[in-house]
């Protein structure tokens, strides 16, 4: 994990504009300015794409980079989903889901279609399947703490251990649930239920209504 | 529900299912409100975890995306819900749509002899539409299962008025009419009037509203015309 360091520390002088008086927690703005500057783009407004790029791009990094866990093929999933932002954002559709979840749902998506790519298995099965077995890497070496993260981590806990399992290796290893069930030498329809099960219970513990 | 799908909501929202699987996890999505509602909040909570955990790239990406975007077009927006994926049924029907083609080569020629003819006769209304410096040409594809014929529909934004040039079509009895439907770029449709065909095939002027739709559908309705849709649109087409 030490080769993500560097990102971590270019964090702080990231071209990334803030606001000075604005305190980096200001994030429950962050999915309704999210979605007006996607509205922006999907009128074509490229500064409005920028903006949006700033605004997201350490999310959809911080997502693809637990997946792909190489940093510069990890830019390159990040170009690549951020490429098919600006193509689909007329077709976004605000019922279905929040600007926020709906680009961080391309960027996943596009980083485990890319690790379950032919060549990427090939280069990386023994070595993602060895760690995974012996255990998910922990996210918060990535992570720049700040405030959310802990009531991340509380919701986290909140999980029982074989449901945090099921989830870590899913979303941030980019696994099958039948890869996951392998692994974990459960059933199947097990792994399933744990996915979605530690899903609803992180979805209540944060709060989050449709 | 089916509750084995149901279940897949998890595995779907963290993408952990396979090609195959993934692809019939979407086709139930579609009709089904409740996994729509539990993916939609399982991809939130994520969502949020991404915001927990953020991990900023290096500036070099940022100039990278900037300068895809000012080089690659986006989609036109989506078509209303009444209107199926156009994409997919070309997928299913590329038969059919060669069939279309040919259809609407046809119509190009024919189109053509009527401007030909409008310079010699003038007085026709459909001629100064055709004729129209800002005239739009729109080839409507077969848009339900079923649906037979052949749509065009030239329109002038200037003078707001569309020819519906169409042949092959249904016949409808005298209860029903063909209604024609701006699409909007909200999503959403508009009535843009009403057309009857002689033995299938008509060709008729429509005043329009001053409406910039982005294209347009064609539905079967009761003889008074309806303000939305009530049958199946048969056919569909984007100016874009």
């Amino acid at each position: 994990m030490g080769d993500v360091q560097p990102f971590r520390k270019r964090r702080s002088s990231s071209s990334t504009p803030t606001n000075p008086g604005e305190s980096p927690r200001s994030f429950p703005d962050l999915g309704d300015r999210a979605s007006a500057l996607l509205s922006a783009v999907a009128r074509g407004d490229e500064r409005a794409f920028a903006d949006f790029y700033d605004l997201m791009a350490p999310l959809l990094f911080g997502v693809v980079l637990r997946v792909v866990r190489d940093p510069s093929q990890s830019e390159e999933v990040v170009q690549e989903a951020f490429a098919t932002i600006w193509r689909q954002a007329p077709r976004f559709d605000a019922t279905k889901g929040s600007a926020k979840s709906w680009a961080c749902a391309i960027a996943h998506r596009r980083a485990v279609d890319v690790v379950r790519s032919v060549e990427a298995s090939r280069r990386r099965d023994t070595e993602r399947h060895e760690q995974a077995d012996l255990a998910p890497a922990s996210v918060e070496e990535l992570v720049t703490s700040r405030l959310d993260g802990e009531r991340m981590r509380q919701a986290m806990d909140s999980l029982t251990d074989p449901q945090r399992a099921a989830i870590e290796l899913a979303y941030d290893r980019g696994l099958t649930y039948r890869e996951v069930a392998a692994l974990l030498d459960i059933p199947e329809g097990t792994a399933k239920t744990r996915i979605r099960d530690g899903l609803i219970r992180l979805r209540d513990h944060l709060g989050v209504m449709s | 529900m089916n509750a084995e799908l149901h279940h897949l909501t998890g595995a779907y929202a963290v993408d952990a299912l396979d090609a195959a699987e993934r692809e019939a996890f979407e086709a139930h999505l579609d009709a089904c409100v409740d996994c729509q509602r539990e993916v939609s909040e399982f991809r939130e909570t994520l969502a949020l975890r991404a915001e927990a955990e953020p991990v900023a790239p290096p500036a070099s990406v940022r100039d990278r995306v900037l300068a895809d975007a000012a080089s690659s077009r986006q989609l036109p927006p989506q078509l209303p819900d009444v209107v199926v994926d156009l994409a997919e049924r070309r997928r299913m029907g590329d038969n059919r749509r060669r069939l279309l083609t040919a259809a609407a080569a046809a119509v190009v020629l024919f189109v053509g002899a009527i401007g030909a003819l409008s310079l010699r006769s003038d007085g026709d209304p459909r001629d100064a539409v055709l004729a129209a410096p800002d005239a739009v040409f729109t080839d409507l594809a077969v848009n339900a299962d079923g649906a037979d014929g052949m749509v065009r529909v030239v329109w002038s934004a200037d003078l707001d008025e569309a020819v519906v040039i169409a042949s092959g079509l249904e016949p409808v009895g005298d209860d029903q009419i063909y209604e024609l439907w701006f699409l909007l770029e909200d999503g959403g449709v508009a009535p843009a009037g009403l057309f009857r065909p002689e033995a299938g095939s008509v060709e008729a002027v429509l005043d329009l509203d001053d409406i910039d739709g982005i294209g347009w559908g064609v539905s079967i309705e009761p003889a008074e015309g309806s303000e939305q849709p009530t049958g199946d649109v048969l056919f569909v087409g984007t100016t874009a």
